[in-house]
């Protein structure tokens, strides 16, 4: 993740900033921690789908596409680990992965576009509905790099599918978050996280 | 009197005339600052503020309206291609959307919106690039040489400054419920950016950029050659590297100006954005502005006002 901080280019700081209310960094706990368990198994699913799309032999218009797409998973997957920390469960998810792979399994490439981004918009609107419960900022500004990203994959996903001239398609996201374990209530009244 | 008390003599006048010319050259006391050489004019101190929600908000609603304003102009000065028409007007309308609900949202939490294009990036990234494209007489600036081209790559560049400008205040605001709401809004803008790109460099090619496409390929080569043997390992390893190259030479158009992918990084970037454009010199060099997410000199505090 590029964590860039802009810098003063003209002119003085500032002389009174107002941190924010909660400092939670580090490792998260509670509500957090699970919200965060539960990503990485979604992402570990999305890249053991890609892979087994790879295997059936799809072949995309870009060479490497699906590889691009499991790569980008794994590593969204790594990331989220190493902020859990030594309690991560480095599992995919059975229920989005088996839901799915008939899906994935496939060699027509708009269909297997289509399920990719229903996949990937799901995604998308779970992390930022997390990032708006998640106490913990470390965590809140992992989902949000990781989200960003995925949000080009579903445009991607659009066209690939074969919606590349509907605009409509090709930036708006219907799709209904994951269903996670950890219900928005526990997870805004979390504390120390 | 010797030579060497000469030369100490001559060393110390040396030195209390020049002590003198920079005192008489001076308007001011030796000052402890650094990073000062010669006479400036005095430092102007920000806005005084706390970089608050509200401010943050309100920053937001300065990029909204900073969008909205370069569409204005460049689709009133009939740079606008007939592609990306459609488009623009329709991102515009989101920009729309998005500043009325940061304006509700910095109602809500007790703050005055802000209406107005952000004033520091108007004068020292919107001014310097319009100049650029469209021409400026009086400094010496000619109108470049394919301004339609300019205006997609100036979109392009102020949609993903948007997105990235959310991405960067999650860590900053202090109510989770608001990163929700600007993550929201953020991934309009990397759509946004997303179909220009597509546009631009046309489909499939603008899916991903050639650094990931050649990590992905190097990536399956090094598990082919450690997994399955040297048989398979060179099948990968003559596969990748047309791949790689084709990647690498699919990054630049004749004009030498980078086409832009809509996937160029793993991660949500926070890097300066470096839009180029402009009539080119004899050297093959451009006009290029810096565009970077909001810091202290960009933030709307609340004692500013349109």
């Amino acid at each position: 993740m590029n964590t860039h901080q802009p810098v003063l280019s003209v002119g003085r700081a500032a002389p009174a900033t107002t941190p924010p209310s909660q400092p939670d960094t580090g490792a998260p706990t509670g509500a957090d921690a699970e919200s965060l368990q539960f990503m990485l198994g979604a992402e570990l699913a999305a890249r053991d789908l890609y892979r087994a799309a790879h295997a059936e032999g799809a072949a995309t218009p870009v060479p490497d596409l699906i590889v691009v797409l499991a790569d980008n998973h794994g590593a969204y997957a790594d990331s989220l680990a190493a902020i859990i920390g030594e309690s991560a469960n480095e599992a995919a998810d059975a229920a989005v992965f088996d839901e799915r792979l008939a899906d994935f399994e496939t060699t027509d490439v708009p269909a297997l576009a289509d399920a990719a981004y229903q996949l990937e918009s799901q995604l998308v609107v779970t992390h930022v509905q997390l990032v708006g419960e998640l106490r913990n900022r470390d965590a809140a500004e992992l989902l949000a790099s990781i989200l960003i990203s995925e949000a080009r994959h579903c445009a991607i996903l659009a066209d690939l599918s074969g919606n590349g001239n509907d605009l409509e398609a090709l930036l708006e996201n219907p799709a209904e978050p994951l269903s996670s374990p950890v219900s928005s209530d526990t997870a805004t009244t979390a504390t120390g996280s | 009197m010797s030579p060497l008390s000469r030369r100490a003599l001559l060393r110390s006048g040396g030195v209390l005339s020049l002590g003198a010319i920079v005192a008489a050259c001076g308007d001011r006391q030796v000052s402890q600052a650094p990073g000062r050489v010669g006479n400036v004019p005095p430092v102007t101190d920000l806005p005084q503020g706390d970089v608050d929600d509200l401010a943050l908000l309100r920053t937001a609603s300065s990029l909204e309206f900073t969008a909205i304003e370069v569409y204005r102009i460049v689709t009133a000065a009939g740079l606008v291609d007939d592609a990306y028409m459609t488009p623009f007007e329709r991102f515009v309308s989101d920009h729309q959307e998005h500043a009325e609900l940061l304006s509700s949202l910095t109602t809500q939490a007790g703050g005055e919106p802000y209406t107005c294009p952000n004033p520091w990036i108007m004068d020292r990234a919107v001014a310097p690039i319009l100049a650029n494209v469209l021409g400026d007489e009086g400094a010496g600036i000619e109108p470049s040489d394919n301004p339609q081209r300019d205006v997609v790559n100036v979109a392009m560049a102020f949609e993903n400054l948007a997105g990235a400008s959310y991405q960067a205040l999650v860590g900053q605001l202090a109510e989770p419920e608001l990163r929700r709401d600007l993550m929201l809004i953020a991934v309009d803008e990397v759509r946004h950016a997303s179909v220009i790109a597509m546009i631009r460099t046309g489909t499939p090619k603008a899916y991903v950029g050639p650094q990931l496409v050649g990590a992905a390929a190097g990536a399956e080569q090094a598990e082919a050659e450690a997994g399955t043997g040297a048989e398979a390992g060179g099948g990968a390893e003559a596969e990748s590297e047309s791949e790689v190259g084709a990647g690498a030479g699919a990054g630049a158009e004749e004009d030498g100006l980078a086409l832009p992918f809509v996937l160029q990084s793993r991660f949500g970037s926070l890097g300066a954005l470096i839009v180029m454009l402009g009539k080119a010199d004899e050297a093959g060099g451009r006009f290029s502005a810096t565009l970077e997410t909001p810091a202290a000199n960009s933030i709307i505090y609340e004692s500013m006002s349109c």
